[in-house]
């Protein structure tokens, strides 16, 4: 979520993005006699408000935030592909090579930055040509038809309509048949049936209406989605791709036009396979999409998988799904379970015997030191450095991705020195000393004392004990929280602690409606996000139904009116 | 000289590759072997700043003496303008509208306010800080070289070494307009990259290849029906990336016209064989292949603006070919003399790999009249900060290279440190001037210009 963290970070302050978050405010500024920046003087948290009551913020009337247009995410379009042709691994090869858009909020799906520059657009344009020569190659061209190809033009209009159905989201219109009808003709003109199409589908795959979720089939003014519109932000949501038959059959046929359908829908979507797909949200959320490659010293580190990225990001994927999808779904769970996955690889890489071979099983962190979401090494270890953990990454992470809370910068040109990293002093000794420095103590107080409770996992995602013949020291503390200020004892204890704060658990709402959403939170928005907090408590803090809380929310149902 | 399609040499896998035909390219390449060469810019990025009091071991204006991790640049200094006491003045940004020292830094050649939405490290009071907000001079410049030149095909490139991921450290093109956040993410494939620039056609199989060309303008002509349609029916907004999409289609379209031209032979060069772009011990082959498509596109005038980066901003690539273990962010943050040594090696190397690669390249192809695109082409270097462990932004060191002296008076040092303008802008301004457009006063955000080009230097 965080490439990079600023090692020097003076003051922190609470997220107005949060529903219901404190600000802590430090005067970082500039001298008005000289104009030059000033140092600053740590502060002290202010105590945590009272939780006001959750919905507080809904209107009579539907009212929700905007709703930009939504090119589709490479992650998006890689699955709307493999839905298409039924071809993971094409899929895959061909949107390999795209260029990673860019981060916002730490995700890689902010409608804003989704766009179509003239790198991409060739990208796209290679994939699209890609594909359409495989899946129209002799072997595969009679899956795409629905006819002979003894049928010449009339059998193309059948496969274009029924490739424009699932490509596009919706029934295209005879305009946009014809269109295509003629670039079949183009193609198949002194060559054959088989080009034609291969035309076509290379066309459609370059096609705004693919590459783009519309929501263009109504009037401009604020209204209910359309049934169309509403079968395709429900795939997206679960499983980052469109419609399949059912879903696009049950917005033909009037079913799929209340808040009840969509929830029956959402739930029919949750327990599919292919809501697998939703991890694409907890692997950016946690940077574990940011492991590879995992650049690690080979002196510190020797003999370490090859593979340990890939195997990293597979053990939380495993984990995701066993906690939020099969298991109790609970966000004490997410947050705590200590229970993992390995292979034999794995294993042998957590010193964990008698498991061998390449399947996944499933196992338990039996020391107590750690567990949950964010202590899986795959998230822990994302920010760490090649030859060590990072402490101040570390803390900073949980600021800022599991409270939903904000750090503003340092100022230029003042002291910023951290001082070396040696065997003299621990990391941990480093920066306690660091923290009487009063010019950097108002940062480091709020980051360090959550990051070193993990210091019992290392850089590589491994338990211990000592560092260079000294004992770790897992001690910390939660200052700046609204809800769980106080001392921790460890890296597990301090995921308890987060997994019963309600700032933490508005924080998951706030992700997860960035992630659904493809933007940051907005005013108008408010009730929406209450809304689903609500149900989310009334579930005991169950996940998965927070996931189909989004669908009933006015955000969710709605769309804002548009102005050109 | 043999010909291959690009086809037949990518699908080999792991292969050289190769487009010793490049028919594709360069309507203007054989006139520019007959007039003038045109001008071109090239920004050289390195990360963290440097050692501000390492500089120079003398400091006069032709008198002075490189320290150790300029000695790099002894050989072309004559050809070169030194300048430090540059200041971007960040500070005048009001809060909340300005990101940290690297991130803000990072987005020099943008010099606009940074927006909101995007990052919750480096806003202001309980405020998220998101990118700049308007387009980057290496967007602008290619803009004006288009405008007036409609042949060169590219608007510019953007190279970096390094990971792919792109976030607000590590992206130093923007697009704009003045008022958006629009981040240009950069190419970090040089292989990649070479096929979509020098796309060549096969003449051995030009009937396919002019299939392939109806076939690509077929689907474009879908894509341009499309974007019409739903123009009207989206929010300024979204409307405003359509139009971008259709900027996009406008580029395809010119690459397309290119394939099919029967033009000279504009030059030959191999990339290599290919390799894992992202492994960090590949870093300099990378750097170096990225230098050779930048001489090349050049030298067949595809573009006139380049933005090179060795790295993003905030860069903590551990040099391990200079024995570290700690990552270059985490030693710039040090104030120990043991670190400063590990940055001067650090910076000297990446300076030296630039006169071994980019310097290189840009030399090795003549232009006529005795000169080489080297000679025809400004280079500019630079970094988001002055030094690292203050984040220091207002003794910036910017050096002026290549064909500088076809407005600098060269092979001198100047500080600007005792001027009223120094503004790192505001020096900007000057490349605009080098590529022939005298009439261009400001650049960027005016409270972050002196208003006027700091004195001395031309």
């Amino acid at each position: 979520m965080v490439r990079t963290l600023c090692a020097a970070v003076f003051v922190l302050v609470g997220c107005e993005g949060a529903i219901m978050g404190p600000r802590v405010e430090g005067p970082v500024g500039v001298d008005p006699t000289t104009g030059q920046p000033t140092p600053v003087t740590p502060v002290t948290p202010m105590d945590p408000p009272v939780d006001p009551p959750i919905v507080t913020a809904c209107a009579p009337s539907p009212a929700p935030g905007s709703a930009p247009m939504r090119r589709l995410s490479h992650e998006e379009y890689e699955h709307a592909i493999e839905d298409l042709f039924g071809d993971a691994a094409l899929a895959r090869q061909v949107s390999a090579g795209f260029i990673t858009d860019s981060t916002s909020l730490g995700f890689r799906n902010a409608a804003r930055f989704l766009d179509v520059k003239p790198v991409m657009m060739q990208k796209y344009q290679d994939a699209a040509e890609a594909v359409a020569a495989q899946v129209t190659s002799t072997a595969n061209l009679p899956r795409l038809l629905p006819c002979p190809t003894s049928g010449g033009e009339a059998c193309a209009r059948q496969a274009i309509e029924r490739l424009l159905l699932r490509a596009y989201r919706r029934p295209a219109p005879v305009a946009d048949v014809d269109r295509y009808v003629a670039v079949w003709r183009a193609g198949s003109m002194g060559a054959d049936f088989r080009t034609g199409m291969e035309w076509v589908v290379g066309a459609v795959l370059q096609a705004p209406k693919f590459l783009y979720r519309l929501e263009v089939d109504g009037s401009m003014t604020a209204r209910a989605l359309g049934a169309y519109e509403l079968a395709s932000r429900l795939s997206f949501l679960f499983w980052q791709a469109g419609p399949d038959d059912a879903l696009l059959e049950a917005a033909r046929t009037g079913r799929l036009s209340t808040a009840a359908d969509v929830e029956r829908e959402a739930r029919r979507l949750l327990a599919d396979r292919k809501a697998e797909r939703v991890f694409n949200f907890f692997e950016q959320w946690m940077d574990v999409d940011e492991l590879d490659p995992l650049r690690r010293d080979a002196m510190v580190f020797p003999g370490l998988p090859a593979t340990l990225a890939t195997l990293l990001r597979e053990e939380t994927r495993q984990f995701v799904k066993a906690s939020v999808l099969d298991g109790d779904g609970t966000f004490e769970t997410l947050m705590t379970s200590p229970v993992t996955f390995v292979n034999g690889d794995l294993a042998r890489h957590y010193g964990l015997s008698g498991i061998t071979g390449t399947t996944w099983q499933r196992t338990t962190f039996t020391s107590g030191l750690r567990g949950g979401l964010f202590m899986n090494s795959g998230a822990l270890v994302s920010h760490d450095k090649q030859s060590r953990t990072s402490i101040v990454n570390r803390g900073m992470r949980v600021r800022t991705q599991l409270l939903c809370q904000t750090v503003p910068a340092p100022p230029d040109d003042v002291p910023l020195n951290l001082g070396a990293i040696n065997g003299e002093f621990s990391q941990a000794d480093r920066l306690a000393q660091h923290r009487t420095n009063p010019s950097c103590s108002g940062c480091h107080t709020l980051l360090d004392p959550l990051g070193e409770p993990f210091e019992n996992v290392d850089a590589v995602g491994r338990e211990r004990t000592m560092e260079n013949g000294r004992p770790i020291r897992t001690s910390g503390e939660i200052h700046a929280s609204r809800d769980i200020d106080g001392a921790v004892s460890s890296g597990i204890d301090l995921m308890r602690k987060l997994s019963t704060s309600n700032e933490a658990r508005e924080c998951m709402v706030t992700q997860l409606f960035r992630f659904s959403h493809g933007r940051q939170e907005e005013t108008t928005d408010l009730c929406s996000r209450q809304r689903a907090l609500e149900r989310f408590k009334n579930s005991a803090w169950n996940v998965r139904e927070l996931l189909v809380a989004l669908t009933q929310t006015d955000d969710f149902l709605f769309k804002p009116g548009v102005t050109p | 000289m043999s010909a291959f399609s690009r086809r037949r040499l990518l699908g080999a896998g792991g292969v050289t590759v190769a487009l010793p035909f490049l028919e594709s390219l360069l309507p203007r390449a054989a006139r520019a072997q007959a007039s003038t060469p045109p001008r071109r810019v090239i920004w050289v990025f390195t990360a963290n700043g440097d050692q501000e009091s390492r500089r120079f071991s003398t400091k006069s204006e032709t008198g002075f003496v490189l320290d150790e991790f300029l000695a790099p640049y002894q050989a072309q200094r004559a050809d070169m303008l030194f300048v430090e006491g540059v200041d971007k003045y960040h500070y005048r940004l009001p809060a909340g509208q300005r990101a940290d020292g690297h991130q803000q830094g990072g987005s020099a050649l943008a010099p606009w306010k940074s927006g909101s939405g995007s990052f919750p490290i480096g806003g202001q009071t309980g405020q998220t800080i998101g990118y700049v907000m308007g387009p980057s001079i290496d967007r602008v410049i290619g803009e004006r070289v288009q405008a007036e030149n409609p042949n060169v095909r590219f608007t510019h490139f953007n190279f970096r070494v390094g990971d792919r991921s792109n976030n607000i450290w590590n992206q130093h093109s923007h697009r704009g307009p003045v008022g958006t956040q629009n981040p240009i993410p950069p190419e970090t494939d040089p292989f990649a990259a070479y096929t979509r620039i020098f796309s060549s056609v096969d003449p051995a199989a030009r009937e396919a290849a002019l299939r392939r060309l109806r076939m690509r303008q077929s689907a474009l002509d879908v894509v341009k029906a499309e974007l019409a349609e739903l123009g009207p029916k989206l929010s300024a907004d979204d409307k405003r990336r359509l139009d971008q999409h259709t900027e996009s289609v406008r580029e395809i379209e010119r690459s397309l016209s290119g394939m099919a031209a029967q033009v000279p032979q504009c030059t030959t060069f191999a990339t290599g064989t290919t390799f894992d772009v992202y492994l960090h011990d590949r870093w300099w082959d990378v750097g170096r292949v990225f230098a050779k498509i930048s001489a090349m596109a050049f030298a067949c005038d595809l573009t006139r603006s380049i933005n090179y980066n060795w790295s993003g901003n905030t860069s903590d690539r551990v040099y391990r070919e200079l024995s570290f273990t700690d990552g270059h962010h985490t030693i710039s943050h040090d104030s120990s003399a043991t670190a400063f040594t590990r940055i001067r090696q650090i910076i000297r190397l990446l300076h030296q790999r630039t006169v071994d690669g980019l310097y290189t390249e840009l030399k090795a192809i003549p232009e006529g009249n005795g000169t080489t695109v080297y000679d025809n082409t400004l280079v500019m270097h630079w970094s988001e900060l002055a030094q690292g462990d203050t984040h220091g932004n207002s003794n910036n060191l910017v050096m002026f290279g290549g064909g500088a002296k076809r407005l600098f008076r060269t092979g001198r040092y100047v500080s600007l440190a005792s001027q009223q303008r120094k503004s790192f802008s505001d020096l900007l301004v000057y490349c605009f001037h080098y590529m022939g457009w005298p009439e261009v006063t400001s650049f960027g955000d005016p409270l972050l210009s002196q208003g006027g080009l700091p004195p001395g230097l031309v």
